[in-house]
């Protein structure tokens, strides 16, 4: 466990609602709640202030569901400029501190203040003076959490709200983020929570104390990842400004050889091209994709585009399947193909656990392709390859993933 | 206590090096106050409804005043307690 770093985690309090306490200091004194449209029926609770919070309304309740709950409640519609006025304002105060900042949405950051410590004062110096100054320039209030990695600073800037600093220390976690129910560790859903609960799982101290084997070959890779996360031992970076651009797609083309002319060549082109783009989306940590796009260049070298749906998916042979499907329903003028691509987007956000959702088969195919990837990461990208590729002897020595290509920027490390 | 927002006309002087001065407040009577000094400039909350304003604490006719500017509107108000 490597306790060296020192990592914030700063939450503004009920954001939008103390935004538009701001705007209308008179809101102080009533339940508020803010809302998506109502007139274009998204009238749900979006956030709500303290004294909503106690009457029990939940972000997500129907506007209805909010007034039954909450007599007397004020609803106002969202303002987005306005939060991210705010949320920018807060974020130049980060700064001042440090330039590794990670946002996570629109009234969360990380901070890695391992540096900064040498100009400002120690981790929690840092998270009070930051916390005073939010609120002295901004008027809105921040929770802080102070710890030595990501996972840990979450939980413990929601341990005390609103307008505090808590420190979870290599001395203190066992008492106080291993009594935390395990739900509230981050990526662990309610289908997880409840998953571990059949194994008298239902603390995070439970969690980190469990049978890393047992979880792993209960839960899959994230066995693993939830039982590093449980024992503080997650040592993933805070990205520094400028590093957490947002990829958009993924994608990889290729001009052949030679010209392809039968329907089987140009999928075997698809297949090598979609086993590169579905390898790195899984390493992109990007989940699944929902659109596919393909590109083709015939020989004339005209250009023919086309995208379409698929559901959900990270699997290269779907992919492929659903590239071909596109060439099919593309006009082309059936001249012999140059070139093809292969680019998907419209990424499902960060994976949810969910044990429950997914079948078998899918399960299985994943399974595989981890498999491939793991041989290919070890033996190089030849080591293993698709029987239809085969077929062509040229094309059966190409990498596409590995060394040939060079990965438009934008592909995160 | 309760606080009434009041928006005023302001004459300022643009800095060279930058930033923004208030010289005179006109009120809504048409009557100048000169700001002789300013003390503080800093990006503070109001008693009343604003968002992010700067806070320009100031001296003027003798007495310390403060007066917010919105930047998102550009626009200058002052707090009159009621």
């Amino acid at each position: 466990m490597n306790v060296s770093r020192c990592i914030l985690h700063s939450d503004l309090n009920n954001f939008y609602a103390s935004v538009e306490m701001l705007k209308d200091p008179s809101l102080h004194s009533v339940p508020l709640a803010v809302t998506g449209s109502i007139k274009d029926r998204h009238g749900i609770v979006l956030a709500k202030n303290m004294l909503a919070k106690r009457a029990g309304v939940k972000t997500g309740d129907v506007v209805w569901q909010a007034r039954q709950k909450c007599q007397g409640i004020v609803f106002v519609p969202a303002d987005f400029s306005s939060y991210i006025r705010v949320s920018r304002a807060v974020r130049k105060i980060y700064e001042r501190f440090t330039d590794r900042i990670e946002s996570f949405g629109i009234d969360e950051c990380w901070l890695d203040v391992t540096a900064s410590r040498f100009l400002f004062g120690d981790g929690k110096t840092i998270a009070e003076t930051i916390r005073e100054t939010v609120k002295r320039e901004c008027g809105v209030t921040v929770s802080v959490g102070v710890s030595w990695n990501k996972i840990f600073a979450k939980l413990a800037s929601d341990m005390k709200k609103p307008d505090a600093v808590t420190v979870i220390s290599p001395e203190n976690y066992r008492e106080t983020a291993w009594k935390l129910p395990a739900g509230d560790l981050l990526y662990v859903g309610r289908a997880t929570a409840k998953r571990l609960s059949i194994f008298g799982i239902s603390t995070i101290g439970d969690l980190a104390c469990a049978d890393e084997g047992m979880l792993i070959q209960e839960l899959g890779k994230w066995g693993k990842v939830l039982y590093d996360y449980a024992n503080g031992a997650d040592s993933s970076p805070v990205k520094a400004m400028g590093e957490e651009r947002e990829v958009k797609s993924i994608g990889n083309s290729l001009t052949c050889y030679r010209d392809l002319e039968e329907e089987d060549e140009i999928y075997m082109l698809f297949l090598l091209l979609a086993d590169s783009v579905s390898e790195r989306l899984s390493e992109s940590g990007l989940g699944r994709a929902g659109t596919v796009k393909i590109s083709v260049v015939d020989r004339d070298l005209h250009r023919f585009g086309k995208q379409g749906k698929t559901q959900f998916t990270r699997n290269a042979k779907e992919l492929a399947d659903c590239a071909m499907e596109l060439f099919r329903a593309l006009k082309t003028d059936g001249k012999p193909v140059r070139a093809l691509g292969i680019s998907v987007s419209e990424f499902g956000s960060m994976e949810q656990l969910d044990l429950f959702g997914r079948s078998a088969e899918e399960e299985k195919r994943e399974r595989a392709d981890a498999a491939v990837s793991k041989i290919r990461e070890k033996y190089g990208g030849l080591a293993i390859q698709r029987a239809a590729v085969l077929k062509d002897e040229r094309l059966k020595e190409l990498d596409v993933k590995g060394g040939h290509l060079v990965h438009p920027e934008g592909r995160r490390k | 206590m309760q606080y009434e927002k009041v928006y005023v006309e302001i004459l300022a002087r643009f800095l060279r090096g930058g930033g923004m001065r208030p010289t005179f407040v006109v009120w809504e009577d048409g009557k100048r106050y000169a700001v002789d000094r300013v003390r503080f400039v800093e990006r503070a909350p109001a008693h009343v409804g604003s968002v992010l304003p700067v806070r320009y604490t100031c001296i003027v006719a003798g007495r310390e005043r403060r007066l917010y500017f919105e930047t998102e509107e550009m626009r200058w108000f002052v707090e009159i307690e009621r």
